[in-house]
């Protein structure tokens, strides 16, 4: 059921509204249930600060800071998943097609095998996660330069060396898990399965000041996305500045899945699967689609990493694992269904 | 208005367009022909700077259109390449919006000039149909309600305006072409140049006053569509046995 442009329109300030609604009510949910569950008349008085020591503990230093970290990387992770399918034009992009979650992985397991201090950390940031952002950053400055060239970006190269730079830091980790000690090589695949247990006011507030940046700065291009979604030479005589939009779009992309990577591991698939959903509801037009997919991915993830805390409570899942399960069967029936269309329109 | 000096693009040592000459002006329709791989493609291509032209100049107005502001010019000269690669579900009526993106006449004035546009081109029953379920034609006349929604109103544009078709009535049937054709006179009597690539040579006939004919990257004609549309250059040309008839004061080819 597509909601048709009038409608979006006439009804975009109370779907936007509807959306936040259901991404605080997620919050509140998650923030009841776990290990041991918290009444509601617990979370008020804690609301109003007269709650015990250990509702104290488990929401205001536990699930709270969990809580938002989730939905700060869900919304960055569905924002820059549904700028770069615009950007490469294909609903099927995904920001880790570009390397930034290779790149991520790479960095994370050479702080992690060669330093041994690994949490020793700037300002409650690990040290594992600055090694992931640079890996992340490095991987896409080289896609990006190595696609650049006389004639602009060429979005075809940048998919290729993205698969290209991805097989790379996929080896440097595949040498680096191979010299690993057991040790290690467990928290290497743990960094790897992605998790929100880093999650403290300082991660939280960096993440929530690079989503703000990322979103503002993403929403500004939904026009030039909008154009180029008819194709590169089209949107040029539309008087959209191609390279340069490109180039904006690609930094958000970078920072913004660097940062969610390097803050909470590699988290498959919301990226992907999200901006699609909403596409389904909203259409393809950024202006709508873009705020749209960060509400819902952080909607998505939240509740992901509810059941990722609860399903086999005491014990945790990763939030990473348990996306990936749900997101591969749904990427496989999009895919499928993507073909479907296709055979039946030709 | 439209003036294009010395024009050539190469690329990889091979010259694809060679030191081509032509002028426009305003309210005229120029028809571009030439036999598959001439260059008609690369050359309005190269016109609006999309492949930065090796040597030559392209004016508009007595201004180089490779350093005018891309904002400036896309309310001026809007163009529709052969193939379109939009893939997104877009709304016929969405992707006809699009069109006016160069432009900040507010919401009601868009939405007016979109609907005009839409009944021009005979897509407003269309409107809420999602652009990529749409047939070859019905997409193609989307596309040039887009581009005409682009240069609609004289009064956004800083200066003259320019509409360039490739191959715009290629999936059309009889009579969305005459529609099509119909709509491009009345912007030309609005003062819009019109340029434009196509391959049935009784429409070039019919409805362009100008005739630029290319062969390997040369300009073989150029003038007078009455003057210079002959049995022997198309024989030349296309290598086509075809007669050259005066029909009704008019040229008809007959193939």
């Amino acid at each position: 059921m597509r909601l048709s442009p009038v409608q979006l329109n006439r009804f975009w300030p109370w779907l936007l509204g509807a959306g936040l609604a259901l991404l605080i009510f997620s919050v509140l949910v998650s923030l009841v249930f776990g290990a041991s569950v918290i009444t509601l008349k617990q979370l008020g008085l804690w609301a109003l600060g007269q709650g015990d020591a250990q509702t104290q503990l488990i929401i205001g230093s536990l699930r709270l800071p969990r809580a938002l970290l989730a939905a700060v990387v869900g919304a960055l992770l569905g924002i820059c998943g549904a700028a770069s399918q615009g950007l490469f034009r294909n609903p099927l992009a995904d920001p880790s097609l570009i390397g930034v979650t290779a790149g991520a992985s790479a960095g994370a397991s050479l702080v992690i095998v060669c330093l041994n201090f690994s949490y020793w950390g700037l300002w409650g940031l690990s040290v594992i996660s600055l090694g992931a952002f640079a890996g992340a950053t490095l991987v896409v400055l080289c896609v990006y330069r190595l696609a650049t060239g006389a004639q602009g970006t060429s979005v075809a190269t940048m998919l290729l060396a993205g698969v290209a730079f991805s097989y790379l830091a996929g080896s440097l980790t595949g040498v680096l898990e191979f010299v690993a000690d057991n040790q290690r090589l467990r928290q290497m695949s743990l960094w790897r399965m992605g998790g929100l247990d880093g999650a403290n006011a300082v991660t939280v507030s960096l993440i929530a000041a690079v989503c703000v940046m990322v979103t503002a700065l993403l929403y500004a291009q939904h026009r030039a996305l909008n154009a180029l979604l008819l194709g590169e030479s089209e949107a040029r005589y539309l008087g959209i500045a191609v390279d340069s939009v490109k180039r904006r779009v690609v930094i958000c992309i970078a920072a913004g899945v660097g940062v969610s990577v390097a803050l909470a591991g590699s988290i498959a698939f919301v990226g992907l699967v999200v901006p699609h959903m909403v596409r389904a509801f909203v259409g393809p037009n950024h202006r709508y689609l873009l705020p749209m997919s960060a509400c819902f991915g952080a909607v998505l993830l939240v509740v992901a990493d509810l059941f990722a805390r609860t399903l086999i409570a005491p014990t945790e899942l990763p939030v990473g694992l348990l996306t990936a399960c749900l997101g591969a069967p749904v990427f496989i029936l999009l895919l499928y269904r993507h073909q479907k269309m296709r055979s039946l329109s030709c | 208005m439209l003036s294009v000096q010395g024009l050539c693009y190469c690329k990889g040592g091979t010259a694809f367009l060679s030191n081509i000459h032509f002028e426009l002006m305003a309210g005229t329709v120029l028809g571009v022909i030439g036999p598959n791989g001439a260059g008609k493609t690369t050359l309005v291509r190269a016109l609006l700077n999309d492949s930065t032209p090796t040597a030559g100049k392209v004016l508009l107005d007595g201004q180089a259109l490779a350093r005018m502001d891309a904002k400036v010019k896309a309310k001026q000269v809007a163009m529709l390449p052969q193939m379109s690669e939009l893939r997104f579900p877009f709304t016929v009526e969405e992707v006809v919006q699009l069109g006016r993106i160069p432009h900040a006449s507010g919401r009601l004035a868009d939405a007016r000039i979109v609907d005009e546009a839409m009944a021009l081109m005979d897509i407003t029953y269309l409107q809420g149909r999602c652009y990529t379920d749409l047939s070859g034609g019905e997409k193609q006349r989307t596309q040039l309600a887009r581009v005409m929604a682009q240069i609609w109103r004289a009064e956004d544009a800083a200066g003259s305006r320019v509409l360039v078709l490739d191959e715009p009535t290629s999936s059309l049937d009889l009579g969305h072409k005459q529609q099509l054709m119909k709509t491009i006179h009345a912007l030309a009597a609005q003062g819009v140049a019109v340029v434009f690539i196509e391959h049935d040579l009784n429409t070039v006939a019919h409805h362009c006053d100008d005739l630029l004919v290319l062969q390997c990257g040369h300009v073989k004609a150029y003038g007078k569509t009455v003057d210079i549309l002959t049995e022997s250059l198309i024989n030349d040309v296309f290598d086509a046995q075809v007669r050259v008839l005066m029909h009704q004061n008019k040229l008809t080819v007959i193939g």
